[in-house]
């Protein structure tokens, strides 16, 4: 189809016709408010609204200003090789539609109805046309600002499409039965499952929670049943056990009653045994009394035997003791006798020895005060010579050898400080060849003056001239002072040592040293004659005159060493022999003690056994014969013995019955018979517990009930089962059957994409677009990311939903051609896109026709359209003039 | 057994051996009023096996162990069981505890009580016996009266504890005196009968017999089985699982007096039948071989069915399986389908209803080489859609 002409009048102020459109591209521009927009509103009333009705979008067509009259469209289009006129006039009474054709006129509803069919449109109503009823123009029609959306196909034009593309693919995605069966099995599937989350719905979870509680209740069942059970096996295993233990407990109690019969008779036994035991100790008391006694008495004749001899040979004892006595007495007396004579030699031998030691000290003491006069005499002598050699040390000059050393060291300085002054001055000889004054005196010719001159002196020769002379080069004042400072010192220490100079003083050093030795060894001499000291020496020598004169002056004879060492003799013997007297004297005594102190014991000794012996003797009188104590003994131990076998015989019966154990055993027994006894009666509660439990649960059919669930578990889990199978089947028939169909459906897509591909190349370089099974534009794919239409800039959605329009268009132009209609499409694209796009039309103008309306005309220059029609500025009264450029193309008009 | 008593001669002893009743029995695997209808049934059989007893003119019926199906059974089993053996009019009924109704302090047959003077509970191991009264009939001897001379000494084997390994029979003296039949009473594996775990109260036939005894009544095995010339297994009067084997007879014995042996002859009782079959299926004829055998089999709400079937079907065949299955699960008293073995294989007509548009294609497709069961079964799934829709 095509649209040759498009006339429009009293369409809201606008009359204006286009006339002679190229069946490829044509571009009709002006300025805003050129009437553009009204063009495309009147074309879209002509083929989408009926007529007739005056529903508020078609009152608004009402035109204003000069030309009052029904706004009127007309279309002149070719469809199938039949060219259509269609009129239209809107806001009249009734349907005002005229469909004519050079074999048919159509008119009302009639031209309504035929011009839907004819378009693939739903006929319009009483309101404004929705573009879902406006079936393959939705994709081909674009309003000024819809450029930027996405071409939405509805259900007509993806119904054409799909047709379109299964025709040309030579494969349906999906045809009625398809749809048919996808949408049954989509619903047996949502029978099981939930379509939002896919979880199981009742159908499957309530099964499977019934599944559940019977089990549960199977199990509670069986256990309970099973417990019946179990306490019926308990309660045959209890009455076993009674009939055990009442077997058992007879038994023991036979044995108590045995064993309480045997118990009476030992009990019996040991009473005698009692009794018996009693005499055997009475007897056996009574033969250990009457042995005890003739032992007394046996030991008291061999006491008393005993103590005679003891006695007899103490006696004895007693008179060699008074013997010994005596003998001693008589020895001690000698002795005391003897000692005394010694005693009286002594005595005179001392006296004699004291009359030789007394003369003999009377002599030594005149030897010895002469002796002390001798000494102290010499000594005197010697103090005299002290003192003069003292006084003559007194009065030499104080020099001593080392103040010589320094004295020596002083005058060699000064001599060395003259040697050196004396080098350093000036010796001038001065001849007089003529008289002449000299230093104050005159002298004559030839007379000789000798000038030393030490310091810097001028010399005046009267007049004639005046020497100046300055020796030792300016050193002379020091060597000067030096001299001075030497000779100084040298004075000073020759005047402390009180030395003329040095031969003096060293003369009056060797005289101090004989001095010295002299006084040395006048003080050895003194001390040589008193060596204890002057005064000592005279007080020991008052005190032996005084002695001699207590001694009186008579002569004494001499006493020789022998007569006195003769005396000692006789007093040293003397005393020995008196000692020995002593001694001798002192063991008498001794011994006579000792002899006095043993007779006393021995008399002691003997009065202490008398006495022994006279109490021995007294007690055996007290006592009976031993003859007598045997034949009571013997009696008693035939008593004793008879009573002991009697006893024994007893306790060999009681030891046969069973003997002490017997009353434990007794225990033992009574204590078993009742341990079994309680144990019986437990066990016979416990009978009666499990018999009653028993009774009670009774005959309630726990084993129907087990049966009844078992059956019902094994149904439920059958049932169940079935169940999860068939959904199982369900979901997988649907998802295999959704893949498959979206799978063709992508198929159908593809010649679509193919054919946008060469257009989109230049636009959008390595991209596909990226339709949906529904062929909707979902964006643009890259190689490995997807980019959403919605998240394109405005200019690429305008261009990408231009290019998806002309694909899309071609699909469905592929037998007869459909016009595309674009108000305003590129107002979001820049020049140099608008180059590019400018070249995609007029690919596309040369196999279906485009209606391109712009008001950027000057844009559009390099279009190439076949017709370009230029709408003139606003002009409020008359037809718009069309300026009209281009031709109609080569193709077949 | 042609045998006809009179009163001079009162002619051979005539035994009804039966075991394993197994009263309160309820089939886990058949539902809803059916089952209630096979429990029912095992108190009709006893009457039957009463009937039987007084048609035969038995002197006596023999119950080795098993007649209660646990002793947890309820007042209402213990109480139909008692109506149920009013069928034997005055015959002498002899019942032994088994494994399932051990003589334990719960026992059922406890409950269950001698509430009829023909009814004697075989609880102890003590000889029970009869002599022959004035009217020929058997009559229990209730002490030991030397002057009456027992025709019948029945020396019951019971079971006194759930869990035991020895051999009830143990006790049982050997022959010393007397001219009575002597039966032996026991409940318990006689044989391995290749079993895998190991038969507990095994019970030494041979060393019975070798004691003097005239004929072992056995109980345990649920198909009659003869474990010797004196010795039998009746089998259950009903059956209760489908492997069992000659299930749902009892034994009627004739013994001619001490030492002779006995003549034992099986007799049908059961009401409900027990098959097994297996069908392998290759095309919808065999399928149809199958609905027709089906169709035929009698007493279909007695019969109880296990049907394994194998083979390869179309999808369509499959369908029509599945639905003459669904159909024989409701007509016969229980049918047990196993189909694991059947695969199904699309036919060309099959692909022609698949033939689907676009899509539909592909993933018939993919579902068909699938090989994961799952597939198999989605791919069904979606044949009964497609036929729904057609």
């Amino acid at each position: 189809m095509w649209i040759r002409r498009l006339t429009v009048a009293n369409w809201r102020g606008l009359d204006c016709e286009l006339s002679e459109l190229s069946p490829g591209l044509n571009l009709i521009h002006g300025p805003n408010e050129a009437g553009k927009s009204r063009l495309v509103e009147a074309l879209r009333f002509a083929l989408f609204e009926r007529s007739s009705g005056r529903s508020a979008h078609k009152k608004a067509l009402a035109s204003w200003g000069l030309a009052p009259g029904k706004p009127r469209v007309s279309v002149e289009l070719e469809l199938g090789g039949v060219t259509w006129t269609l009129d239209k006039e809107f806001l009249g009474s009734g349907h005002n539609t005229r469909l004519r054709s050079d074999r048919q006129t159509l008119e009302g509803a009639d031209a309504e109805a035929h011009l839907a069919e004819l378009l693939g449109v739903r006929p319009g109503g009483r309101t404004e046309q929705r573009p879902e009823d406006r079936g393959i123009w939705s994709l081909l029609w674009v309003d000024q600002g819809s450029s930027r959306d996405a071409p939405l196909p509805n259900d007509l034009s993806q119904a054409r499409l799909h047709d379109r593309l299964t025709q040309e693919i030579g494969e349906v995605a999906a045809g009625r039965l398809g749809q048919q069966v996808l949408r049954r099995a989509q619903e047996l599937r949502e029978r099981f499952y939930t379509a939002s989350r896919d979880a199981e719905k009742a159908i499957l979870t309530e099964p499977r929670e019934a599944v559940a509680q019977l089990r549960h209740r199977l199990s509670e069942a069986a256990a309970r049943r099973d417990a019946v059970a179990a306490d019926a096996d308990a309660l045959d295993g209890l009455r076993a056990r009674e009939r055990d233990l009442s077997v058992r407990v007879g038994e023991a109690e036979q044995r108590l009653g045995d064993l309480r019969g045997l118990n009476e008779q030992a009990m019996e036994l040991g009473r005698q045994l009692d009794l018996y035991e009693e005499q055997v100790q009475s007897a056996e008391s009574r033969r250990e009394q009457a042995l005890a006694a003739l032992q007394a008495a046996e030991e008291l004749t061999a006491e008393a035997s005993r103590l005679a001899e003891r006695t007899n040979e103490a006696t004895m004892a007693r008179y060699a003791a008074e013997r010994a006595r005596a003998n001693a007495q008589q020895a001690a007396d000698e002795a005391a006798r003897l000692a005394a004579d010694a005693e009286a030699q002594l005595g005179r031998a001392e006296r004699e020895l004291r009359e030789l030691e007394h003369r003999r000290e009377r002599l030594r003491r005149r030897e010895q005060a002469e002796d002390l006069r001798s000494r102290l005499a010499a000594a005197t002598q010697a103090e005299a010579e002290l003192r003069r050699i003292q006084t003559e040390l007194a009065a030499l000059a104080p020099v001593a050898a080392r103040d010589l050393e320094a004295l020596r060291r002083a005058e060699q300085t000064l001599q060395a400080a003259r040697a050196r002054l004396e080098g350093a001055s000036v010796s001038l000889e001065l001849t007089a060849l003529r008289e002449l004054e000299f230093g104050g005196e005159t002298l004559a010719p030839g007379t000789i003056r000798r000038v030393l001159v030490e310091d810097e002196q001028h010399l005046d020769l009267s007049g004639i001239a005046s020497i100046t002379v300055k020796p030792g080069g300016g050193e002379l004042p020091k060597l000067r002072d030096a001299v001075r400072d030497a000779e100084r010192h040298w004075l000073e220490r020759l005047e402390t040592l009180g030395a003329r100079d040095l031969a003096d003083a060293e003369r009056i050093v060797e005289h101090r040293r004989v001095l010295e030795a002299d006084l040395t060894r006048c003080r050895q001499d003194l001390e040589r004659h008193l060596p204890e000291g002057r005064e000592a020496a005279e007080s020991r020598l008052h005190a032996l005159e005084a002695a001699l004169a207590a001694d009186g002056d008579a002569d004494v004879a001499p006493v020789s060493a022998e007569a006195l060492e003769a005396a000692r003799e006789a007093v040293r013997q003397a005393s020995q022999q008196r000692e020995a007297r002593r001694a001798a004297r002192e063991v008498a005594h001794e011994v006579l003690a000792a002899a006095r102190e043993t007779a006393a014991v021995r008399r002691a000794e003997l009065q202490s056994l008398e006495r022994q012996l006279a109490g021995v003797e007294q007690r055996r009188r007290t006592l009976p014969d031993p003859a007598t104590l045997r034949a009571e003994l013997a009696a008693a131990e035939r008593a004793w013995a008879g009573r002991l076998a009697a006893r024994d015989e007893l306790e060999q019966r009681f030891d046969a019955l069973g003997g002490d154990d017997i009353q434990l055993d007794l225990e033992r027994a009574e204590r078993a018979w009742e341990q079994l006894g309680l144990e019986l009666q437990q066990v016979r509660v416990e009978c009666a517990r499990l018999q009653a439990r028993l009774e009670s649960a009774g005959d309630d059919g726990r084993h129907e009930l087990v049966q009844e669930l078992e059956a019902e578990l094994l149904r439920s889990e059958a049932e169940l089962a079935g169940l999860l199978r068939q959904a199982a089947a369900a979901r997988r028939l649907h998802e295999v059957l959704l893949d498959e169909y979206e799978r063709a459906r992508e198929r159908l897509a593809e010649p679509v994409i193919a054919r946008i591909r060469p257009y989109l190349q230049s636009l959008f370089p390595h991209t596909e677009v990226w339709l949906d099974e529904d062929l909707n534009l979902r964006g643009l794919r890259h190689r490995d990311t997807d980019q959403p239409f919605e998240a394109l800039s405005g200019g690429a959605r305008e261009q990408l939903s231009l290019l998806v329009r002309i694909g899309l268009a071609e699909v469905l132009g592929a037998d007869e051609p459909w016009p595309l209609v674009l108000d305003d499409v590129l107002v979001n694209t820049d020049a140099e896109r608008i180059r590019l796009v400018q070249r995609l039309l007029y690919q596309a103008g040369r196999r279906m026709q485009i209606l391109l309306f712009t008001c950027h005309g000057p844009l559009f220059d390099g279009l190439g359209a076949d017709r370009r029609i230029e709408l003139p500025a606003p002009n409020r009264g008359g037809r718009p003039q069309i300026a009209a450029v281009g031709a109609v193309s080569g193709r077949d008009a | 057994m042609t045998s006809t008593p009179s009163s001079d001669n009162p002619g051979p002893l005539r035994l009804l051996h039966t075991a394993d009743w197994q009263l309160g029995l309820r089939l886990s695997f058949v539902g809803g009023e059916t089952a209630a209808r096979l429990r029912a049934q095992r108190f009709d059989t006893v009457r039957r096996i009463g009937e039987l007893a007084r048609e035969r003119a038995v002197d006596a019926v023999l119950v080795a162990g098993d007649v209660f199906d646990d002793n947890g059974v309820g007042a209402d089993t213990v109480q139909q069981a008692r109506d149920a053996l009013e069928a034997f009019g005055s015959v002498p009924v002899v019942l032994l505890p088994g494994n399932h109704d051990p003589a334990t302090a719960d026992s059922a047959l406890r409950r269950l009580g001698e509430f009829r003077p023909n009814v004697v509970l075989a609880l102890e191991r003590e000889p029970v016996r009869f002599v022959r009264g004035p009217a020929g009939r058997l009559e229990r001897l209730h002490d030991r009266d030397d002057a009456c001379a027992p025709v019948l000494e029945v020396y019951p084997c019971p079971l006194l504890a759930r869990h035991t390994w020895d051999d009830p029979a143990a006790w049982l003296p050997a022959r010393t005196h007397g001219a009575a039949v002597r039966v032996a009473l026991a409940h318990g594996g006689a044989l391995d009968f290749g079993e895998s775990v190991e038969t507990p109260n095994r019970i030494d036939v041979d060393g019975i017999v070798r004691r003097g005894f005239d004929y072992v009544a056995l109980g345990d095995w649920h198909g009659v089985y003869p474990v010797g010339p004196r010795a039998w297994y009746p089998g259950a009067p009903e059956a209760t699982r489908f492997k069992e084997k000659r299930p749902g007879h009892v034994l009627l014995v004739e013994i001619d007096g001490p030492g002779a042996t006995p003549r034992v002859e099986p007799v049908p009782v059961a009401r409900t039948r027990w098959l097994t079959e297996a069908v392998e299926l290759h095309d919808d004829a065999a399928l149809e071989a199958l609905a027709a055998r089906l169709g035929e089999l009698p007493e279909k709400s007695w019969t109880l069915l296990e049907l394994i079937v194998t083979g390869q079907l179309s999808l369509a065949g499959r369908a029509r399986l599945d639905n003459l299955l669904d159909e024989f699960r409701e007509r016969l008293a229980h049918l047990r389908a196993d189909t694991d073995g059947v695969s199904d294989v699309p036919s060309d007509a099959d692909l022609e209803t698949l033939r689907g548009e676009g899509y539909l294609g592909c993933a018939i497709e993919r579902l068909r080489s699938g090989g994961d069961p799952l597939d198999a079964e989605a791919l069904r799934l979606l044949y009964r859609l497609i036929e729904e829709r057609a």
